[in-house]
């Protein structure tokens, strides 16, 4: 039972990271066609804003907020500079460009401020447990489980109820339809962008207030899960990326526990390896585009 | 873009055919072009043999790499995992046995006794990255577009991490040394470069190729012609990875040490700006960026230790100079970056060397049109009784019967028409019959068999030949391949030479031959339209399924179609299944009309009958007015 609980919490913990990232994938995604590969790297651009922040003296709780907007900032950049020039170009081009970026900034972080790890001091109150009779759970879980939920929550209201969120979601559906209503091209983008780099920004700080320290890669391997977690859920609704999410958070917090000590090594191989074998049988998502198979 | 040399050479039922000559000539002058660079290079004294034998490792791989992604479209961030499978196979088998019993001491017995030569070990590692090929290419094949390029590099990073965490295999990262460098010789190297250029000319030659090309340009297309696609990415996927694993063991024996940091990310940028340098799509291509690449990055390394030098020196205000490394990985990025913005084909983009020189110079091109009027069709005869039939077809979707229990039959010989205004269902109608989508119930027969849920390659290779609404033809393959690829895939025993012949008739019949060597995207849209019907016809159908073929078309075009049509049905038997708004034509051509409206049959009978069929008129003209009771 108390084994049960952890791994639930486990799951819950590792899924909702991976499904905010998976959901800003999708966000662009939906928009413009073509998954982000640099999105990882809005991860490690919170890191390093939050970290200079912290070494001049800014109080944690307000340098996050600042640091998750920057991730949006970033993003709406990366936008403006790198995507917006191969706007009508396919999917493919803008894919292999993005990668691009994500090896450039790689390379900008090794020489601008350090090829190595550096620490970030978390809050006191993000580490430690609490126990429940023999569960035993950490705070920063329960951050970010809280977090997570909260940040899914308020994104769905935004979707659903503002006027730009709505304007989103209807360009999402139909970019010709919507622009041909009045839908501004370039602000939807921005903003599309603009909410992927803050979700981005939001799962960076959950995942680096669970491990306290930001280096040049660090988005690499959460992103490549998320990216093909995301494939696994479907791209074309932000539903799937929830499904993706969770069910690679479920699959990360199984291996865990199966795989015995000497085989850790292996672990991120085997949940890529999985996901990779599973797009066999889902590669359209969990939430397919087109419902019906290819006869 | 133009054609280059496909716009002026005639096609000659010679010898050797089009396509086969390009690869032969490409090949013919890119090898001894490269052979004679590293010969000048290497007698100028400048340049390092070490970098000489790197390049040619690098244009290895971006061969390799260039094969598939050129064919496939799918632009591979993956192959580098198969570069490494190759480096760690044949290191397994040529490092000193002293060296393998503390570095590999895991390893089972006869591997820690081997001590192979390179070239021994080449067949091997060739094999094993041939092995995860096809593993990996039965996920790969399945997957399309986005989605086949990140699962690709998920394979780089599982790969990095099992040479990394596979210490028992690869020693991890304190890395395999001590390889035997002194293998690499440039017999061995030159013999790999030439084996390599050629076995990608020859697959690049064959109809496999020509196949995948079709599949890259119009998927859903190549399926009507009975080209299965996932066959093939499997395929070239597969022999990619075993070009590239040759290109790896090479490699290890040119530095003589191996780590997984080898192959990964830097490693990943490096093919890809090859490849996309010089434009994927064509193997000569990524060679010629293959060599650009290895002189820059020597340029850089050489850069970046200079600078290394000033590391820590104090530039001004107590900023020191950073310690720079990574600029060939940024290097390579901004170079990715400025291709795609300024040039996203490359400097050939599809076009292989000796169509680029064939047009400037007339080489490697065909000679004079010597019998090009001897095109005669083939004799088939599609049997009598033979019969397209679906009986209470339905496909229904929440709240709304698209189409409702409809029974249509053509049979051998005639042409059957099926018209109906907007909304009727023709199109769900045609995606049903042809395998696009399942039908909720009833069934379709093909000469007696149940057909109802065949794939629209089984359909098209049991003799359903189609064309598209919306024109799908294969963009960046000539007027002649596009008939080409079907010919082939009706009959592959033909001969190379044989098979063009074929298709240059069918092009003739449809008075396409003037056009036979343009980019089936530079022609004009009536033509378009014909040849689609000319790509259906080598299949050698039995059915004919026209959708829509003149639209767009003007009046004379479409006159001029009209006997064509009824030749092929007098000829050959063929019986046609014709979806046409153009009423006219249809009430010409047709012996039997079918009426469809919001899903359901209304009328069919003769053009007289269905022309006087009160239901019919009301549907067509009364179409109008209930728009206008709805909306009023």
């Amino acid at each position: 039972m108390e084994a049960f609980a952890q791994y639930l919490i486990a799951v819950l913990n590792l899924g909702s990271i991976y499904a905010l990232l998976a959901l800003g994938l999708v966000v662009v995604f939906g928009l413009l066609g073509f998954l982000n590969f640099a999105h990882g790297d809005l991860m490690a651009l919170f890191g390093y804003c939050l970290l200079f922040q912290t070494l001049w003296g800014v109080p944690f709780w307000i340098a996050v907020p600042i640091a998750i907007v920057f991730a949006g900032l970033c993003a709406v950049a990366m936008e403006r500079i790198a995507f917006r020039p191969l706007r009508g170009h396919s999917p493919m081009t803008l894919l292999i460009t993005s990668f691009a970026i994500s090896g450039a900034l790689h390379v900008i972080f090794q020489i601008t401020i350090s090829p190595r790890s550096k620490p970030i001091p978390i809050p006191e109150i993000l580490s430690g447990y609490i126990t429940f009779g023999d569960v035993f759970i950490g705070r920063a879980q329960i951050f970010t489980i809280i977090v997570a939920v909260g940040s899914l929550l308020a994104l769905r209201y935004f979707l659903a109820n503002s006027r730009l969120g709505v304007a989103l979601r209807a360009s999402a559906a139909d970019f010709d339809v919507a622009r041909a209503m009045g839908i501004r091209a370039n602000r939807v983008i921005a903003l599309a962008f603009f909410l992927s780099g803050v979700l981005a920004g939001v799962a960076a700080l959950l995942w680096i207030s669970q491990r306290g320290a930001v280096f040049p890669t660090l988005g690499l391997t959460p992103m490549i899960k998320a990216l093909i977690a995301a494939i696994i859920g479907g791209l074309s609704n932000p539903k799937g990326a929830l499904y993706g999410g969770f069910f690679l958070g479920a699959l990360e917090a199984t291996l865990l526990n199966v795989l015995s000590d000497d085989l850790v090594v292996f672990r991120d191989a085997a949940v890529l390896l999985i996901l990779v074998f599973f797009l066999v049988f889902r590669p359209n998502g969990i939430i397919a585009t087109n419902p019906e198979p290819m006869r | 873009m133009s054609a280059g040399l496909t716009d002026t050479a005639a096609i000659t039922p010679g010898r050797i055919d089009q396509r086969t000559r390009e690869c032969l000539w490409s090949f013919g002058l890119l090898l001894p072009a490269v052979l004679i660079i590293i010969g000048l290079a290497s007698l100028s004294g400048v340049v390092q043999r070490e970098l000489l034998l790197l390049g040619c490792v690098n244009i290895i791989a971006a061969t390799g790499l260039g094969l598939f992604s050129g064919t496939s479209g799918i632009l591979s961030l993956g192959h580098v995992a198969f570069f490494g499978v190759g480096a760690y196979v044949s290191a397994w088998f040529t490092l000193p046995a002293g060296m393998k019993s503390f570095l590999l001491a895991d390893m089972p017995l006869f591997i820690q006794e081997a001590e192979w030569s390179l070239v021994a070990s080449l067949p091997m590692a060739v094999l094993a990255a041939m092995v995860v090929g096809a593993v990996s290419g039965v996920i790969i094949m399945r997957l399309r577009d986005t989605s086949a390029v990140i699962a690709s590099f998920g394979l780089v990073v599982i790969a990095y991490l099992i040479f990394t965490g596979a210490k028992a295999l690869t020693n991890g990262k304190q890395s395999l040394y001590g390889l035997p460098t002194e293998q690499a010789t440039w017999p061995v190297f030159i013999g790999a470069l030439a084996a390599a250029l050629a076995a990608a000319y020859y697959l690049k030659s064959t109809r496999f190729a020509r196949n995948m090309e079709a599949t890259r340009d119009e998927e859903q297309a190549s399926r009507s012609i009975g080209i299965e696609p996932q066959f093939h990415i499997f395929l070239f996927w597969t022999a990619s990875a075993g070009i590239v694993g040759l290109a790896g063991a090479l490699f290890g024996h040119v530095t003589g040490v191996i780590s997984p940091n080898g192959f990964y990310l830097e490693k990943t940028f490096a093919l890809v700006v090859m490849i996309i340098l010089g434009g994927y799509r064509s193997v000569s291509g990524c060679v010629i960026g293959a060599v650009v690449i290895t002189v820059a990055e020597e340029i850089f390394r050489k850069t970046e230790e200079y600078l290394g030098t000033f590391a820590g020196t104090e530039l001004a205000f107590g900023f020191e100079f950073p310690l720079v490394f990574g600029l060939t990985a940024i290097s390579f990025s901004i170079m990715i970056l400025i291709i795609l913005y300024k040039r996203p084909e490359g400097v050939l983009g599809y076009r292989e060397i000796a169509a680029v020189l064939g047009g400037r110079f007339g080489l490697g091109g065909g000679s004079t049109d010597e019998g090009a009027s001897d095109y005669r069709l083939p004799t088939y005869a599609v049997p009598r009784d033979s019969v397209l039939e679906t009986t209470a077809l339905s496909k229904s979707y929440t709240g709304l019967k698209a189409l409702d229990d409809v029974s249509v039959r053509v049979e051998a010989g005639e042409i059957v028409g099926l018209i109906g205004p907007n909304g009727a269902g023709k199109t769900t109608f045609i995606n049903v019959l042809t395998g696009s989508l399942y039908a909720s119930s009833g069934t379709i027969r093909f000469n007696h068999e149940d057909g109802t849920e065949w794939s629209a390659v089984k359909l098209a290779r049991s003799g359903l030949g189609r064309t598209f609404q919306n024109i799908r033809l294969f963009s960046s393959l000539t007027v002649l391949e596009n008939v080409i690829s079907a010919v082939t895939v009706r009959t592959p025993g033909l001969s190379r030479p044989e098979a063009q012949v074929r298709a240059m008739s069918w092009l003739s019949f449809l008075g396409l031959e003037d056009k036979a060597n343009i980019l089936s995207r530079n022609l004009a849209y009536g033509d378009q339209r014909r040849l689609e019907i000319a790509r259906a016809l080598a299949l050698e159908p039995a059915f004919l399924l026209l959708d829509e073929p003149v639209a767009g078309m003007n009046a004379a075009e479409t006159e001029a179609l009209k006997e064509p049509l009824r030749q092929i049905v007098s000829e050959f038997g063929i019986g046609i299944l014709l979806v046409e708004h153009d009423l006219k034509m249809v009430m010409q051509l047709c012996d039997r009309i079918y009426v469809l409206n919001k899903g359901q049959l209304i009328a069919e009978g003769s053009p007289t009958d269905v022309a006087s069929n009160a239901q019919v008129v009301e549907a067509y003209v009364g179409e109008e007015t209930d728009h206008l009771t709805t909306h009023a």
